[in-house]
């Protein structure tokens, strides 16, 4: 199965890690976790593309006769755990010699998929998307994987749209929350986080940085082009560099100050680093069975 | 007041154009995308300069550098004082006149001579020179005009030149001085003035010369400039005018043989009187001087005695010039002198033999012995006495030398039965007949002796016979006492026939003198290599020393003409390669003429003042130190920019 995400090796490293989640799923204790069943629950969840082989029962006719488009209409049994995967579209995410934008996507990509092994629901979306992809644990692992590869960097920064924080709305505590972003365009996360935190669910900030940010490798006449924002000459040599670092590291942590006093987790991501250790250290965090980290 | 020596290199400007084209490329802003764009405002705002910093941080780097290059390519241009107002380079041809008559002292009492007063004021010439301007020391070497190297002011003009006993070729001076270019580090403008300066006693014909060189304006009064080849040349002498006595011909003649002197030798002064001999004979005590005799002169027959021709005056006080006032002759003397009479120990002298000696060789000191024989003696008479002998010519009555043979013992030979053989070819004379010669006592050869028989008796055997070589020997048979021998005819003709014949290859092969320019035929025996070398010249004279000599087939040769004057040793050449001459012939001197020199002419032309020699200079003003400062700013400016840019306060 080729993926633009992942290799091989690294899929087959996912799908040991999905194995580990099924049997803690399967094990998990009856009562602090709503149960996972589509279209039986008693409450409304989301709405998916009908996709072929679906059960027709479920479709929203209303919505089709308004749009004109087959949507299913997912309940959710109480029990059960819904990821809430959410990208950061912002134009900084593009960039980086190891692309953040991509290691974004094959973050949650990675969570995305050992999720489906625990939670009942995914969804994925950007910020401003329209709406949000939801992929429950029969969804196909190619069709998820497909969807997140799909997903393009936009070309301004934009806040969480209401597709997105409705998405926050509808669930409480058994909805987690991830963030894919760099924090360049904090407005952003900690709105949504802040949504979270009032409808009860519970978030965490995956930071991405591209080493180059940090340590950028500039020195002389140099013109500025920031990704966002306006050009500027500056004559770069060791004390600019020193207090650009100074200024980015004090940047940063102010960033992860903000989001814990959200009463959200905080993890930073190097866009070049492997993503098994850090797909291993949420699952430890159990972030993914439902408890805060 | 300034202007540029070397207008090409202003050509460097445009290079550094070029320069600062590169430089505000390499200043262009490389661009770079980035993130935290908010992060990179805050940071520029706190490290970025202000714009009149920024400026200033570009100017002043363009300034140094402006400064430095700037100055750099004037000092190459060789922006400076104007030489328009310079004066002229001098560049003077010092003409050291190195002919014979320079030689000539100044005076009876010192020891200077012209030539060394040419010398010291050819230095004096040289100090004088002013720091742009050159001289080089110009000499003859066989008559044509030879230059030294370029001097400046204060270098040493090294040691005076040899003498040339070459007639100086004035035509190749000009030749010479249009050939040698000016030195390379004389500067092209204004441009260098030549001058000829000649030091001597006799100045050269020159023509008048309307105007000096500006260059030398003021230095000698326009009568003492003439022209040369072309050339502007002033002239000082040395010396005064003074009488020369020389002696300028000289000749030998060799006796005749058997005359009882060696020859005659005649000589003649430079006002054709003659010259006179001096005889200087060496004893235990040293050598002494006889009497001095007019030529022409009569060389006796004995030898160890040097002769000299001289001029009748001659004294260290008297002549200012010695090189020509005496001609050595060294004459051989091979003529027979010395004669000594050996008989058998105890006897009493022979009266007949010594008075028949006395007739063959008038004017001989003969000596009688009965024992041993003097070392240098010329010819010896062995009465029948068999003993070895140096002598030159050995006449054997009735016994040999050992090394040539054995005599029979005494008997009579009777008149008559003599028998005469062929002559050899190398004889010389013709054996008398010896048929009415008879002897109670007469003692034969021994066979096997080393003597070539000339007449045989025969009853008795060899009783004449002869041997050549190194000794020339007669050997007679007969007893002086016991024959009849010195009493016929064919005896005393038998003997003078012999030492005729001995004498005559007594001749003189090398002439005892020859004029230095001429040469001088000679007659060898044979046509062996001839070495010659000079034993005594006037030493730094400029010529060969050393000769090599084939003669023809015939054995005739030509001696000289000479390249120096003095005495020569003529030898064969060794038979072994490489270990010198062999057989020494003789010697013969090389003695110089010349009318024109050997009158030391002099024309008074009195040193000129060589404190105008050089321009007066002018009083140094900053446009001295022009380039000098050029090149200080172009240090300082690049020091300066090197030390701004590690500060980091330029680019």
């Amino acid at each position: 199965m080729s993926n633009s995400l992942f290799t091989e090796s690294e899929l087959a490293r996912l799908r040991r890690l999905r194995l580990a989640g099924e049997r803690v799923r399967s094990s998990s204790l009856r009562g602090e976790r709503r149960s996972k069943q589509l279209g039986s629950g008693l409450e409304f969840g989301a709405y998916r593309p009908y996709s072929h082989g679906d059960d027709l029962r479920h479709v929203d006719w209303n919505v089709y006769g308004r749009l004109e488009q087959l949507f299913l209409k997912l309940f959710e049994a109480p029990g059960q755990l819904r990821l809430l995967l959410a990208l950061d579209a912002s134009p900084t995410m593009n960039f980086g010699m190891m692309n953040k934008w991509l290691a974004a996507r094959r973050v949650l990509a990675a969570l995305g998929l050992v999720a489906l092994a625990t939670a009942d629901q995914v969804l994925l979306g950007r910020f401003d998307d329209d709406r949000m992809l939801n992929f429950e644990a029969s969804s196909k692992e190619q069709a998820f994987l497909d969807a997140v590869a799909s997903l393009t960097v936009g070309v301004k920064p934009a806040l969480p749209g209401a597709a997105l924080r409705a998405s926050l709305s509808k669930r409480g505590r058994d909805t987690v929350l991830l963030i894919a972003t760099d924090m360049q365009t904090k407005e952003g996360p900690l709105a949504l986080l802040n949504d979270a935190r009032r409808n009860g669910v519970r978030g965490a900030v995956i930071c991405i940085h591209a080493q180059e940010e940090l340590s950028p490798t500039l020195e002389g006449l140099t013109r500025l082009n920031p990704v966002l924002g306006g050009s500027q000459k500056l004559r770069i040599d060791g004390p600019v560099l020193a207090a650009y670092k100074k200024e980015v590291a004090d940047y940063r942590r102010a960033s992860q100050s903000a989001v814990r006093s959200t009463g959200a987790g905080f993890i930073e991501v190097s866009s070049d680093v492997d993503i098994e250790p850090v797909v291993v250290e949420l699952m430890r965090s159990g972030l993914l069975e439902g408890t805060h980290i | 007041m300034l202007e540029f020596a070397r207008e090409q290199f202003l050509w460097l400007f445009a290079l550094v154009a070029l320069f600062f084209i590169v430089f505000l490329f390499a200043r262009r802003w490389k661009k770079a995308s980035v993130t935290y764009g908010f992060v990179w405002q805050r940071v520029a705002k706190q490290v970025r300069p202000p714009t009149w910093k920024r400026l200033l941080r570009i100017m002043l780097t363009l300034l140094l550098s402006t400064t430095m290059l700037g100055s750099a390519v004037l000092y190459a241009a060789g922006l400076g004082p104007e030489k328009a107002g310079l004066p002229a380079p001098l560049l003077l041809f010092i003409l050291v006149d190195n002919s014979p008559s320079m030689r000539a002292r100044l005076d009876l009492e010192g020891t200077s001579t012209r030539r060394s007063l040419a010398q010291i004021r050819a230095q004096e010439y040289v100090n004088a020179l002013s720091e742009a301007d050159r001289a080089l020391i110009v000499r003859f070497e066989y008559g044509r005009a030879i230059a030294g190297r370029w001097l400046r002011r204060g270098e040493a003009i090294g040691s005076a030149p040899p003498t040339d006993l070459w007639r100086q070729d004035l035509s190749s001076l000009g030749a010479l001085l249009s050939s040698v270019g000016a030195p390379p580090d004389v500067a092209g403008l204004p441009k260098p003035q030549p001058a000829i300066v000649w030091l001597g006693d006799n100045p050269p014909a020159t023509e008048p010369l309307l105007s000096p060189p500006a260059r030398l304006d003021g230095f000698a009064p326009i009568g003492r400039w003439s022209q040369l080849s072309g050339w502007p040349v002033l002239c000082e002498t040395f010396g005064s005018a003074v009488a020369n006595a020389a002696v300028v011909e000289a000749a030998y003649r060799s006796a005749a043989p058997g005359a009882d002197f060696s020859g005659t030798l005649e000589g003649r002064l430079r006002d054709g009187s003659p010259a006179c001999v001096e005889i200087t004979s060496y004893s235990d005590s040293g050598a002494v001087a006889l009497l001095a005799q007019d030529t022409p002169y009569r060389v006796p027959l004995s030898g160890r005695r040097r002769l000299d021709l001289a001029q009748k005056a001659w004294r260290r006080d008297f002549d200012v010039f010695s090189w020509d006032d005496r001609i050595e002759a060294r004459i051989p003397t091979r003529g027979l002198t010395s004669i000594v009479i050996v008989r058998p120990p105890g006897e009493a002298p022979n009266p007949e033999l010594r008075e028949g000696l006395e007739l063959l060789l008038p004017g001989r000191k003969i000596v009688e012995t009965d024992g041993a024989i003097p070392e240098s003696v010329d010819l010896a008479i062995l009465d029948r006495v068999s003993t070895e002998t140096s002598a030159r010519l050995v006449l054997c009555f009735a016994a040999v030398p050992p090394s040539l043979g054995q005599v029979q013992p005494a008997r009579e030979a009777k008149a008559g039965l003599f028998s005469t053989l062929a002559s050899p070819d190398w004889l010389g004379f013709e054996v008398p007949n010896m048929q009415l010669l008879a002897g109670r006592e007469v003692s034969a050869l021994q066979p096997g002796h080393r003597l070539t028989a000339l007449a045989t008796h025969v009853e008795a055997g060899v009783l004449i016979a002869v041997s050549r070589g190194l000794q020339d020997v007669l050997f007679v048979g007969y007893s002086p006492t016991q024959s009849r021998f010195l009493f016929v005819p064919e005896g005393p003709t038998l003997l003078q026939r012999w030492l005729h014949a001995a004498q005559s290859r007594d001749r003189v092969v090398v002439p005892p003198f020859c004029r230095v320019d001429q040469g001088v035929e000679i007659k060898l025996d044979s046509p062996e290599k001839l070495l010659v070398k000079l034993e005594q010249g006037w030493g730094e004279v400029h010529g060969v020393t050393d000769y090599e000599i084939q003669p023809g087939p015939d054995g005739r040769a030509v001696l000289g003409p000479f390249e120096q004057a003095g005495r020569y040793v003529v030898s064969t050449a060794s038979q072994s390669p490489g270990t010198g001459p062999g057989r020494e012939l003789g010697r013969v001197f090389a003695y110089w003429v010349d009318e024109t020199e050997q009158a030391l002419p002099y024309v008074q032309l009195g040193p000129l003042d060589l404190s105008k020699l050089a321009p007066a200079k002018r009083d140094a003003g900053w446009v001295d130190w022009f380039p000098e400062v050029l090149l200080w700013i172009a240090l300082c400016a690049l020091t300066l920019e090197w030390f701004f840019w590690l500060l980091g306060i330029t680019d």
